[in-house]
């Protein structure tokens, strides 16, 4: 039998050979719809595959809550009836509007969780998406505006006619709250995509830091630089995610509830990388309608929020927190502009 | 002092040839890991329904009902929704995808297409 041991040890190592010469594992991935757009995620540890389906799992019953166009969601029924107990709502439902009127009064109203009047007549990214008429925009905007959402004597209420849409702060409190499941799991580290909406935490099995695309807004190519970062949110609003053309005009999806219309700030997106997921997607909203100069101010006073923003003139404007972790690929379309517009 | 010659067993036949079965298993996993760096993912309804490399071997349509009807086409490197029957064909103005940070998605048809590969890549997602 001594003769087979060298013989066996030979072949073993020779059989190990391949695997350990092989590419590091992309991890456990796994792809869905859900919220109205395409979630992706990638693990990596011992409970890679648990996180996988907790991940679909807990993004499955946070649409059931918050969907507007699941009827019996705690958003669509509030919307319906205009006021419910606290007691009828979930309480992540109840923590996802006080964080939205708490960004609200932060932002000064550029983020608006009361946007849903106007969101409803454009109807952007839909059939029936059209450019309303003057009387119309008016109508809508008084409808519109978190003063709308009261939380008063146990109930929240919607004043008038006014509808909740939370498709600015919806994916990435979800981030949050997955975080939170995730928490308990024996995880290396972990990339989530919410449509796009990136939450990147620990390192990658080569121990090397996440790289975050940003998306080029004219397309040419992928991305016009990337953020090396982790343990963070990186969310990008911009003026070429949902939109439609009309006579040579494009219309958006980034209201303005000022005019009442897609907002005219000279930007083509800004992208805000905060560890309060939804936080970062709130602003990234907000900070695209206010413009580049506001929110560079507003950003400077903010203990956790930075920001890439991208004009409609090919310039890239940083937060100071940022400015080490950037790397501008595209330099022969875009220029990287320092301190205050 | 002359060592006795140890006769080769019939055990012993059985275990080399394991070996060299492992051996050669192996090595045929590897060149095929090799060869398949890049490959497409096709899902619908949230389940996978086709994997196709992307080695530039392959070249051909695929077409997809559902509430809607995706025509999908493969083109060596890359695949793109060439058509579909939704109304707001975002899964068509995607174009082209060929990298593992990109996706093509097709909402109305819960569709969606994204790409996997061994290689690292110069960022590992987009925003």
């Amino acid at each position: 039998m001594r003769r087979i041991f060298p013989i066996l040890l030979a072949g073993f190592l020779l059989a190990a050979l391949p695997s350990s010469c092989s590419a590091p594992s992309r991890g456990e991935e796994v792809s869905f719809t859900a919220m109205d757009t395409a979630m992706t995620g990638r693990f990596y540890g011992k409970d890679a595959k648990q996180a996988a389906e907790a991940y679909q799992q807990e993004i499955a019953d946070l649409e059931q809550l918050w969907s507007k166009t699941i009827s019996s969601s705690d958003v669509s029924r509030l919307n319906q009836s205009g006021s419910l107990k606290k007691e009828a709502l979930d309480p992540r439902t109840v923590s996802l509007l006080r964080r939205s009127m708490e960004i609200s009064e932060l932002t000064g109203g550029s983020f608006d969780p009361v946007l849903g009047r106007l969101v409803s007549l454009w109807g952007i990214g839909t059939e029936q998406e059209q450019v309303p008429e003057a009387d119309e925009l008016v109508s809508a905007s008084k409808e519109s505006g978190a003063e709308h959402l009261s939380e008063k004597d146990g109930s929240f209420t919607l004043s008038g006619n006014a509808q909740l849409d939370l498709g600015g702060i919806s994916k990435g409190a979800a981030t949050d709250e997955i975080r939170q499941s995730l928490s308990g799991l024996s995880l290396d580290g972990y990339l989530l995509s919410l449509g796009g909406n990136i939450y990147v935490s620990g390192e990658k099995p080569d121990q090397s830091e996440w790289k975050i695309g940003i998306s080029d807004p004219d397309g040419e190519s992928a991305y016009l630089g990337y953020l090396s970062v982790s343990d963070c949110a990186v969310i990008t609003s911009g003026d070429y995610e949902r939109f439609f053309v009309r006579d040579g005009i494009r219309y958006h999806h980034i209201l303005d509830r000022a005019t009442g219309s897609p907002a005219q700030s000279g930007l083509r997106s800004v992208t805000v990388v905060s560890k309060d997921a939804a936080l970062a997607d709130a602003l990234s909203t907000a900070l695209f309608v206010v413009g580049a100069e506001k929110g560079l101010a507003f950003c400077g006073q903010q203990p956790d929020a930075e920001a890439v923003f991208v004009t409609d003139d090919g310039f890239v404007y940083l937060t100071d927190g940022l400015k080490e972790c950037f790397t501008l690929t595209e330099e022969a379309r875009y220029t990287i502009k320092d301190g205050e517009k | 002092m002359k060592r006795d010659r140890l006769p080769l067993r019939a055990g012993d036949f059985v275990v080399v040839a394991g070996i060299l079965l492992l051996i050669a298993g192996t090595g045929i996993l590897f060149l095929f890991h090799r060869t398949e760096q890049k490959r497409c993912v096709i899902l619908q309804n949230n389940q996978v329904i086709e994997e196709i490399p992307l080695d530039g071997s392959i070249h051909r349509e695929l077409i997809l009902d559902g509430e809607y009807r995706n025509r999908i086409e493969i083109d060596g490197t890359r695949i793109r929704f060439a058509s579909s029957t939704c109304p707001n064909q975002f899964c068509v103005h995607t174009g082209w995808i060929s990298e593992p940070y990109q996706s093509a998605v097709c909402l109305p048809n819960r569709v969606i297409v994204r790409i996997e590969s061994d290689r690292e890549t110069e960022i590992d997602a987009l925003t």
